[in-house]
């Protein structure tokens, strides 16, 4: 290959390899800003900036929800599936709102409860028709009729050592 | 008791998006094709302006 | 020479490539819009609605092989921009060019279809996390590619000029790609992951979305063409081949 060529492709990838660099330096750099929630383990960890408002995100746990009195607030607990944090929020929730589903929230803590001021629903990668979800809902079911039966154990099953929960 | 959740209809939803997608696709559609169009006139037209202050 | 080298010095003939953007562009044309309105009418109408988010999932049909396109135009782009800077070839300084516009629509598709997505299912049109913000950039860059080389008076140093900035933009790529595993965003992971075989999409809702993504990649062929044959006519505009085309006796 002719000598000008070869250098104008080494000067082209040195261009890359340092906008490369220089993103990559200012995304670890940033990494808290561009978290977009955090989970009730970081606040447990004492990651989240508690002080001022934030986004909390998870799953909503299973039997949580619960309305308070005859208004529109509802009090449920947000879990990462190793730690629950309790969060309440007055107001109209979205539609795909649900147990077992995910949510982020934008609120503070106030002496422990996250009190929201909006509730996002949160999908997953997960697409199906009615038919599909019913059959694997009720495949669970008896798998965990059939285990509860033979006397084996009952609890969710915990998310595999090192693996991130998947919400 | 179930909490209150916001229901609205999806189809207003889904129809805005196709109908945006199929109106970029046609602006599209059209830009190319007026493109090489109007090139090949304005080109046509200097030749020929050319032409006649060539034969005068 | 093998066959595909051959091919491309061929395609250097500015009166060589036309021809052959002439005869292909109309059967690009007609078989994307065919395949997209068959694989669009399966999905609005013969696909079931998703058990969760019910009939507004519909929008993915539009949504992701948009967004598709707006990474894989800009990579096109950028890889037809290296072969410019480096080889100095006309044709991959139009490809590049004539990218940028088509790629730019992809993307405000993809953004606009996404936003409408996201009110019935999140609950907002927008939110700023790592996924939705990438690909803003995204279009950014587009926006910067076209108004780079428009900048620059000189058409060949502006296709330089536009095909760096496209090369530097490539770094955007794995991060729309990669931010939903990176980051917690509000956006889901990919649903598609036909390499790894584990799509979450059920097979009755994929394949109108696949038909699209082929779609998708015929028009842009189509739409690529066309625009790059307007500029090889404004290159070659004082040729004989071109006096012929427009219907002018050639000079001779």
């Amino acid at each position: 290959m002719n000598p000008a060529r070869r250098r104008r492709i080494w000067m082209i990838l040195l261009v890359l390899l340092g906008a490369s660099v220089a993103t990559a330096l200012a995304l670890t750099a940033l990494n808290q800003n561009i978290q977009h929630f955090f989970s009730p383990s970081d606040i447990a960890q004492g990651k989240a900036p508690v002080e001022r408002t934030f986004r909390l995100g998870g799953l909503v746990e299973e039997g949580s929800i619960e309305r308070v009195g005859e208004g529109l607030t509802v009090r449920f607990v947000v879990t990462d599936r190793f730690r629950l944090q309790p969060a309440e929020y007055t107001g109209i929730l979205p539609d795909l709102f649900r147990e077992g589903q995910s949510v982020v929230a934008v609120g503070r803590l106030r002496d422990g409860v996250f009190v929201a001021d909006e509730v996002l629903a949160k999908h997953d990668e997960n697409y199906m028709p009615a038919e599909v979800a019913d059959a694997i809902a009720r495949a669970k079911t008896r798998q965990a009729s059939e285990s509860a039966a033979a006397g084996g154990a009952t609890h969710p099953p915990a998310p595999k050592n090192g693996e991130a929960p998947s919400y | 008791m179930e909490p209150a959740t916001f229901s609205m209809p999806h189809w207003p939803f889904v129809a805005a998006s196709y109908v945006i997608f199929a109106a970029l696709i046609v602006a599209d559609l059209v830009t190319t094709a007026t493109a090489r169009r109007r090139v090949l006139r304005d080109l046509r037209g200097r030749l020929t302006r050319t032409a006649r202050r060539e034969a005068t | 020479m093998n066959a595909l080298t051959l091919w491309f010095h061929r395609m250097g003939s500015p009166p060589t490539f036309y021809a052959f953007a002439e005869r292909w562009r109309p059967w690009f044309l007609w078989s994307g819009l065919l395949l997209a309105v068959f694989a669009l009418t399966w999905g609005l109408f013969f696909t079931p609605a998703d058990y969760l988010q019910g009939e507004s999932y519909r929008i993915l049909y539009i949504h992701v092989p948009s967004a598709w396109m707006g990474q894989f135009v800009f990579a096109v782009m950028a890889v037809s921009g290296f072969v410019a800077l480096v080889w100095r070839i006309k044709l991959a300084e139009i490809v590049s060019l004539a990218s940028a516009p088509i790629g730019a629509t992809f993307t405000a598709v993809a953004l606009a279809t996404g936003s409408l997505w996201g009110r019935p299912t999140w609950g907002t049109y927008w939110v700023w996390d790592a996924r939705l913000t990438s690909t803003l950039i995204l279009l950014f860059l587009y926006f910067g590619v076209i108004g780079l080389s428009r900048a620059i008076e000189d058409r060949r140093k502006a296709a330089r000029a536009a095909a760096l900035l496209a090369i530097v933009g490539l770094v955007n790529i794995p991060i729309i790609q990669y931010s939903v595993y990176w980051w917690n965003t509000l956006h889901q992971p990919s649903s598609v992951k036909l390499l790894r075989g584990d799509t979450t999409i059920d097979p009755s809702m994929l394949w109108p979305l696949l038909l699209m993504a082929v779609a998708t990649k015929l028009y842009y062929a189509y739409s690529l063409l066309s625009r790059a044959q307007v500029m090889v006519l404004e290159q070659e505009s004082g040729k004989d081949w071109v006096r012929r085309l427009a219907g002018a006796p050639a000079n001779d």
